[in-house]
């Protein structure tokens, strides 16, 4: 049965609408209820026992403990902590800056350099971002905390004339030059004579195939088991890299790489580690006298003159009864290195005047004392030598660093899986050993008009420039990718942080806290 | 309704205002960098982060302006377009403002109110949208909800005095009829419907009373002249039946949520879905002669008219239940967002 609109019009009470509806009693509710749950939970926020309710995330685990005792041990109340903050400021900043320099000694970067006013808003956390879960490492340092003002440091140094790089990036991207050369290669600061070419050339000859050549045989025997020996003991002793540089720390699974009979293998095993560093420096005691035996101690001792006079006088003696006894014996097949000895001796003082010059005390003495032991041969002779008494070495100082990258912490640890010629380029002989044959790889390389012939001179550089770490260094993703497709086998990051350490800027470095 | 009453051209303004707050933030958070990611601190995180609060406390706005409607802030259709694209639109400002992180527990349980919200909100909008709609095609006897018990209750008078005045007094054992007397007092005075008890004194309305509620249908011509025609045509087993059902089933059934105890009956009611009120009203009209098919037809509309009731509190729910959750934890974001908002001056 149809009913009419009016029909049912009519079979409503007027007076509905003053009747409550169930849900708009329930929306009321609910509506009282959140407000007073609302209004109960902020309050309950104000006690301290609840401020890790406010914690904007987990902190790291090296400040993990403080996730249950409230903001204040690093937050200063009412100061904003970041330096990006609206309403931040430098007495801000510096409040919660002393808050972490409680724990944390550390150095500012570049104190005297930088301008006051950009130091006073250099906040811990701009490069330190905290409550980003436990597993976040505090000290992966965006490029970005660097770039920000290496993009242009004119604004944040005080002199801001003199000439700064401007660094936006590792390698150059989009037509913005990258990172300047290292500064650290530009020249070798060594003054020791020494070339690489030939000492790597089977038996350190002059020149390929000459007959002064040294032979397993002819090392003294206490130097014999340091040298690899070869399957012909009147072979050519060919020397490689770890004969002369040794690891600073051993490598676990490179123990047969490392010593005098190392077999050949690929150093690929996949072991990095960040404890070897750097390489030691060469000692002649180790690395050099099995060759170049000296007739006096290889450092000697000035300061006691009686001691001097005894050892110059019985080298002196041993000298000259060698010298008559070649002079007897001396036909033209001796060979070079007996007939260097020979014009080496005849060019210097007679052993009588070299001990008198010595009792006298005369500055000439530490002159004649260079000429006659052939110091010159790796030295250069120290400065003021002929008129300055006191000196305590004839030498120069040698100079040579043992860490070339002085603004950088390169590491040698995490690049073992490099070949030693990818970034230390030596021109070698083509009968020089080869990558297939040593644990130490050092391929041949073919000097071209382009290349310049390294290792023959003392002055150069063997360690590549920065183009040799950006081959596996890149930046840019879409480098990468094409560096992939190109070959490249052990492609890296190249963030600051890498290289660089924001609080260490001194000689000795004030990285406490890294 | 916003969707679909091709609103499009007033809500299009708005709903591309919101893509362009949208769009300014993602902007604001592209800005920042690896090392300076927009967090809620720096200036865009800052600048999103206000524009979502400003968000926010505008629409629990709704509120207070449903209040204060006498004073005709704006059109309805407009605050509830405002309220929902604008909502939509926090959301994601809210992300942005977080820098995509939840953070502690406490920004975690913020976000997740407004989630909740956002979800609630979004889940009424399509509420909104499809029920009104279906109801429309499909519960063509719709009334207003708070009055489904009084209507029934009517109905249920109606059939009374149909049955009164067709079948004649109720016979003795055909059941209890339920006394009726305090709900047709509160529906004259207006007031809410009191529960009923079976009264065995009462065995059914009286003449009287019938024409005095009859007084609304008295006005409905096609009824009273319908109940005359048929009286002299029943026998008495007719009407014995008819009684008895009606008490039994019928009347129990219309009367659910008014009488407490019928509902219990009503659930098991062999008429409680169309399809079975369909079959056992069929079952009723072979078991009586035709001429009590009139009676029978009329009990039967007034049956479905009741499922369709059912149909449309169960509709109204859907439409209007989640409300007060929406309204509940609405409130209760509000309240924390101004915790959050002073503690995040106090250490930002």
């Amino acid at each position: 049965m149809a009913i009419t609109g009016k029909q049912r019009s009519r079979r409503i009470d007027r007076n509905y609408s003053s009747s409550l509806d169930p849900s708009i009693l329930w929306k009321r509710r609910f509506g009282w209820a959140g407000l007073i749950f609302g209004v109960v939970y902020g309050l309950w926020l104000l006690n301290p026992s609840a401020a890790k309710q406010l914690s904007t995330g987990t902190l790291s685990k090296a400040h993990h403990a403080w996730n249950e005792t409230g903001c204040d041990k690093c937050h200063a109340p009412l100061s904003p902590i970041k330096t990006t903050s609206v309403a931040r400021s430098p007495h801000a900043i510096a409040q919660n800056n002393q808050r972490c320099n409680a724990c944390h000694k550390m150095a500012d970067h570049y104190p005297t350099a930088t301008k006051l006013a950009v130091q006073a808003l250099e906040s811990c956390v701009q490069c330190h971002h905290e409550h980003l879960g436990a597993n976040h490492n505090l000290l992966d340092i965006a490029d970005e905390s660097c770039v920000r003002c290496h993009a242009d440091l004119a604004q944040f140094v005080e002199d801001a004339n003199r000439p700064l790089s401007k660094v936006t990036s590792f390698d150059s991207t989009n037509g913005i030059s990258g990172h300047p050369d290292f500064q650290g290669l530009i020249r070798d600061p060594g003054t020791i004579q020494f070339s690489h070419t030939q000492h790597m050339r089977p038996g350190q000859s002059l020149k390929t195939g000459d007959r002064s050549a040294k032979t397993w045989d002819s090392l003294p025997l206490g130097f014999q088991d340091q040298y690899q020996k070869p399957n012909n003991i009147s072979d050519p002793i060919q020397l490689t890299c770890s004969d002369c540089h040794e690891r600073d720390h051993p490598i676990a699974g490179y123990e047969a790489l490392e010593g005098p009979n190392a077999t050949s293998a690929t150093n690929s095993l996949g072991r990095q580690t960040n404890a070897h560093v750097l390489y030691k420096p060469v000692e002649f005691s180790k690395h050099c006298e099995a060759c170049h035996q000296l007739d006096l101690p290889h450092k000697l001792d000035f300061k006691d003159q009686k001691h001097l006079l005894d050892i110059v006088a019985t080298s002196q003696q041993q000298r000259l009864a060698r010298s008559e006894r070649l002079q007897s014996t001396s036909n033209p097949s001796e060979s070079s290195v007996d007939e260097e000895n020979r014009l080496r001796i005849a060019g210097t003082a007679s052993g009588a005047d070299l001990v008198g010059l010595i009792k006298e005390n005369n500055p000439l003495a530490k002159t004649e004392i260079f000429k006659t032991y052939a110091c010159s041969k790796c030295h250069q002779p120290a400065t003021d030598l002929a008129s300055n008494n006191k000196l305590e070495s004839i030498v120069a100082p040698s100079s040579l660093p043992t860490r070339w990258l002085k603004k950088a912490s390169f590491s040698h640890g995490p690049h073992i899986n490099v070949q030693c010629d990818d970034c230390h380029k030596i021109h070698l002989d083509s009968n020089a050993l080869s990558s297939n044959d040593q644990n130490h790889s050092i391929t041949t390389t073919t000097p071209s008009e382009s290349t310049p012939l390294l290792g023959n001179l003392a002055s150069d550089v063997l360690i590549d420039g920065i183009q040799g770490c950006q081959v596996c260094h890149i930046v840019d993703e879409a480098k990468r990718k094409e560096a992939q497709l190109a070959g490249v086998k052990n492609i890296a990051r190249a963030d600051c942080i890498d290289c660089h350490r924001y609080h260490d800027h001194g000689p000795k470095g004030t990285a406490t806290g890294l | 309704m916003l969707l679909a009453r091709k609103m499009h051209l007033h809500y299009g303004p708005i709903a591309l205002a919101s893509l362009l707050i949208l769009g300014g933030g993602l902007w604001q958070y592209s800005l920042g960098t690896n090392e300076d990611p927009a967090s809620g601190s720096s200036p865009a995180g800052l600048v999103v982060g206000s524009i979502a609060a400003g968000i926010i406390l505008f629409e629990l706005l709704l509120w207070p302006r449903k209040r204060l409607r006498k004073y005709k802030l704006g059109r309805t259709k407009f605050w509830v377009a405002y309220h929902l694209w604008l909502g939509l639109a926090c959301g994601p400002l809210a992300f942005i403002h977080s820098g995509f992180r939840f953070g502690g527990t406490f920004t975690t349980f913020l976000m997740a109110l407004l989630v909740l919200v956002l979800a609630s909100g979004v889940f009424g909008w399509v509420m909104q949208v499809f029920i009104p709609r279906w109801m429309l095609g499909n519960l063509p006897q719709e009334t207003i909800p708070s009055q489904i018990d009084d209507v029934s209750l009517l109905s249920a008078l109606e059939n009374r005095q149909m049955l009164t005045v067709t079948l004649g007094p109720k016979p003795p054992n055909t059941g209890k009829l339920v006394v009726l007397d305090d709900q047709l007092d509160a529906l004259k005075s207006g007031r809410s419907l009191p529960s009923m008890t079976l009264d065995p004194t009462t065995p059914a309305i009286q003449k009287s009373k019938a024409i005095v509620v009859g007084a609304l249908q008295r006005r409905d011509p096609q009824r009273v002249s319908f109940g005359q025609e048929l009286a002299d045509d029943l026998n008495a087993s007719d009407r014995s039946e008819i009684w008895k059902q009606y008490t039994l089933v019928v009347e129990p059934f219309l009367l659910r949520n008014v009488i407490s105890k019928s509902t219990q009956v009503a659930s098991r009611s062999p008429i409680r879905n169309l399809q079975g009120a369909q079959e056992w009203f069929k079952n009723l009209q072979t078991s009586c002669s035709d001429s009590a098919n009139p009676i029978l037809i009329a009990l039967q509309s007034t049956v479905e008219q009741r499922l369709q009731f059912d149909a449309q509190r169960m509709a109204h729910a859907w439409l209007h239940r989640w409300i007060a959750f929406h309204a509940g934890i609405s409130v209760m974001l509000g309240v924390l967002l101004l915790v959050h908002i002073i503690q995040s001056l106090r250490y930002m």
